[in-house]
């Protein structure tokens, strides 16, 4: 995909635009809010990653500006404000997603690839199939190889999350914030915790496993190739 | 801006709030005396020229009889008998018979053209000194007999146009004693207030110098401004207590982050030096000791905002569902630590909070137990009601912790020595201490022997 980094430190939107570079992504950096608005109406970008505090226009003005010209490309918000308030307010503001600073690069790459393939809220399949696994999301039904698979109903919400994202790395912290509403980070593990009880029941005794690791950053669900 | 240097002048003493209530309340007093007087003399008015009137019909209705028994000129000459006695009379009349026999006394001729009742205004009479206008009012009634005699009686107003004149004179003395009484009292009321403002103000001044342990005198002159003043110590409680704890904070900071830097400093020297295959281990080791290092400063940030209350994000709270949503959370995790974790829920609990906020408490003390225990144990999480509070808490049956360290524990960076190896930024239960706070709410840490409570505190939704 074509990222437009708004970054006005040069060592931050070096380490971004190298990391998206490696994993083979197209990366331009703008470093003011002024050039972001010039060069996001040029380049039809697939997404930008915009600092908040930039010198001159705003990341938020920028977006508001940006919005205003036709741009529609979602723009993740990244930034030192981190309260609950912050986070809201940037959301608010017109930003898709917000990750506060420090962060991973992973948990960075996961948000950006969730955003681009975000499906429209309205087309929400009822039905979710991937080899021979098929979740009904209107009776929130779970048949593996025929044959049915009773999930609790927090094992239930954990896997649709991940069959809604098939293909794209769901982040630890993606995870405690969506379904768990933990906008803070639990000490203990608990979300490999969960991840393992929907494994035991999921992929358990099939010959494929569909829910992988990916160690230090999250989960997927995928068939293997 | 010389802070102590605030005398008034004549024009600032006009801005006082005691100078003004003291207008007010004279304009006030003037105008209700005005219109009292005013309600007064219609009312008075009214009754007297009633009474008149009925006076006036009886006596016309005398004449009448009169004068159709014995004809209109026979009631001139008893009238004129009855005059010229002598006797002081309230009435006047004037009598004329068709035959031209006429009688008048006391009313101009004019008055053969009123039919039935009038007013009309003659000179005064010169008995009448005690009157001060130059004509008096007096009410006319009018008829016919059966020969066509007309009779017309008259009754001067001379009594109430003196109870009048008294009347306007006792409201005007009246009313300039009220305002100046009124103006008197809001002046001497606001000298004792200003005075005792002063004291407090002094007070608030030196607090402003820098000497945060002052606190405002009571200004004993009511109830709620007591309470102000009470109210403002409360916040100067705070306010020293708030900078206090920002001394604290910065020497806790530059001591407890001194050995995590040293670590990560000694690592990357060692990565320096280190051999190729040693050098990424090192170089891992370095980024999770950052990342510790910036989770401390993440809750630090967070611990300073809850503690500042700048994130007060208050709605109705189902206490007990949130506590169900974060032991769900947390089963599976607990499970597989080999932990038996259970809610109890006795009532239905809600409270006025920040919903994140007190998730964060339950999970943080979950985690400080499955932390700090041993596999094997029982982890309960209580949501009670306990009078007028609601009451959360998280009970183990772990070690516990020194009966002499119980009330240290919510300190920052503060650790039981057997727990320095483990995980954790010390400042868990600072943060729990901190949104207790924020809701209005108490902590407390008790040893169950064996295991450990920490109990929250916080008041019961209004409603």
């Amino acid at each position: 995909m074509k990222v437009l980094v708004v970054e006005d430190d040069e060592r931050t939107a070096g380490f971004i635009a190298r990391g998206l570079a490696e994993t083979g992504h197209t990366v331009d950096v703008a470093r003011s809010g002024n050039e972001s608005v010039q060069m996001g109406m040029a380049g039809a970008y697939d997404v930008l990653v915009m600092d908040r505090m930039l010198p001159g226009l705003n990341g938020l003005d920028a977006i508001a500006l940006l919005r205003s010209e036709g741009v529609a490309a979602p723009v993740l918000v990244l930034t030192a404000l981190g309260s609950v308030e912050d986070r809201v307010a940037g959301l608010e503001g017109g930003a898709d997603d917000y990750l506060v600073k420090p962060f991973a690069f992973s948990e960075l790459l996961a948000r950006l690839n969730a955003l681009v393939r975000r499906p429209p809220l309205s087309g929400l399949s009822e039905t979710i199939a991937l080899a021979d696994l098929v979740i009904d999301t209107r009776r929130r039904r779970v048949i593996r190889a025929g044959k049915r698979i009773e999930l609790t109903p927090q094992e239930y919400k954990l896997l649709e999350f991940l069959a809604r994202r098939i293909g794209e790395t769901v982040t630890r912290t993606m995870l405690l914030e969506s379904l768990w509403g933990f906008h803070f980070d639990p000490r203990t593990n608990i979300v490999d915790a969960h991840v393992s009880r929907l494994r035991s029941k999921v992929d358990r005794g099939f010959d494929v496993e569909l829910i992988r690791t990916l160690r230090g950053v999250g989960y997927v669900l995928d068939e293997p190739e | 801006m010389s802070l102590t240097n605030r005398s008034r002048g004549p024009a600032g003493l006009w801005q006082t709030t005691s100078v003004r209530l003291a207008l007010l309340f004279a304009l006030v007093f003037g105008l209700g005396t005005g219109l009292l007087l005013l309600v007064l003399d219609i009312a008075v008015g009214r009754f007297a020229e009633e009474t008149a009137r009925d006076a006036l019909r009886d006596q016309v209705s005398v004449l009448i009889a009169d004068a159709n028994a014995e004809g209109g000129a026979a009631l001139v000459a008893s009238l004129r008998e009855h005059v010229s006695g002598g006797q002081p009379e309230r009435f006047s009349y004037l009598v004329v018979t068709p035959g031209g026999d006429r009688l008048s006394a006391g009313l101009p001729d004019a008055v053969e053209r009123i039919k039935g009742v009038a007013s009309i205004h003659l000179p005064v009479d010169a008995k009448e000194d005690d009157v001060e206008s130059d004509r008096i009012e007096v009410i006319v009634l009018t008829a016919r007999a059966r020969d066509g005699t007309f009779i017309a009686v008259g009754r001067d107003t001379y009594a109430l146009a003196e109870l009048r004149q008294w009347l306007h004179r006792l409201a005007l003395w009246g009313g300039v004693a009220l305002v100046l009484l009124a103006l008197l009292c809001g002046i001497a009321a606001g000298a004792v207030l200003l005075r005792r403002l002063k004291s407090v103000t002094e007070a608030a001044e030196r607090v402003m110098s820098g000497d945060l342990s002052e606190r405002l005198p009571s200004l004993g002159i009511g109830l709620e401004f007591d309470d102000l003043a009470d109210t403002l110590n409360a916040m100067l409680e705070r306010l020293e207590a708030a900078m206090e704890a920002l001394r604290q904070v910065s020497s806790d900071v530059a001591h407890d982050l001194r050995t995590p830097l040293t670590r990560l400093r000694n690592t990357l020297e060692d990565a320096q030096s280190a051999e190729e295959t040693e050098r990424d281990e090192l170089i891992t080791e370095a980024v999770l000791e950052t990342d510790r290092l910036l989770e401390i400063f993440g809750a630090l940030l967070r611990l300073a905002q809850i503690e500042g209350g700048a994130s007060r994000r208050f709605t109705d709270v189902d206490l007990a569902a949130v506590a169900a949503d974060v032991v769900d959370a947390y089963l599976p995790a607990a499970d597989q630590a080999g932990w038996s974790l259970t809610l109890i829920v006795s009532q239905d609990v809600r409270v006025n909070g920040d919903p994140t906020m007190l998730a964060q408490v339950i999970a943080s003390l979950v985690d400080n137990a499955l932390t700090h225990g041993a596999p094997g144990q029982t982890l309960r999480v209580l949501v009670a009601r306990a009078g007028a509070d609601a009451e959360l808490s998280v009970e183990d049956d772990g070690p516990g912790a020194p009966a002499e360290e119980l009330k240290h524990l919510t300190r920052r960076f503060y650790r039981l020595d057997r727990s320095r190896h483990t995980d954790g930024s010390g400042l868990g239960l600072s943060m729990v201490a901190a949104i207790a706070s924020l809701h209005g709410g108490t902590l407390s840490i008790t040893n169950r022997l064996p295991g450990l409570a920490v109990a929250l505190r916080i008041p019961l939704s209004p409603s």
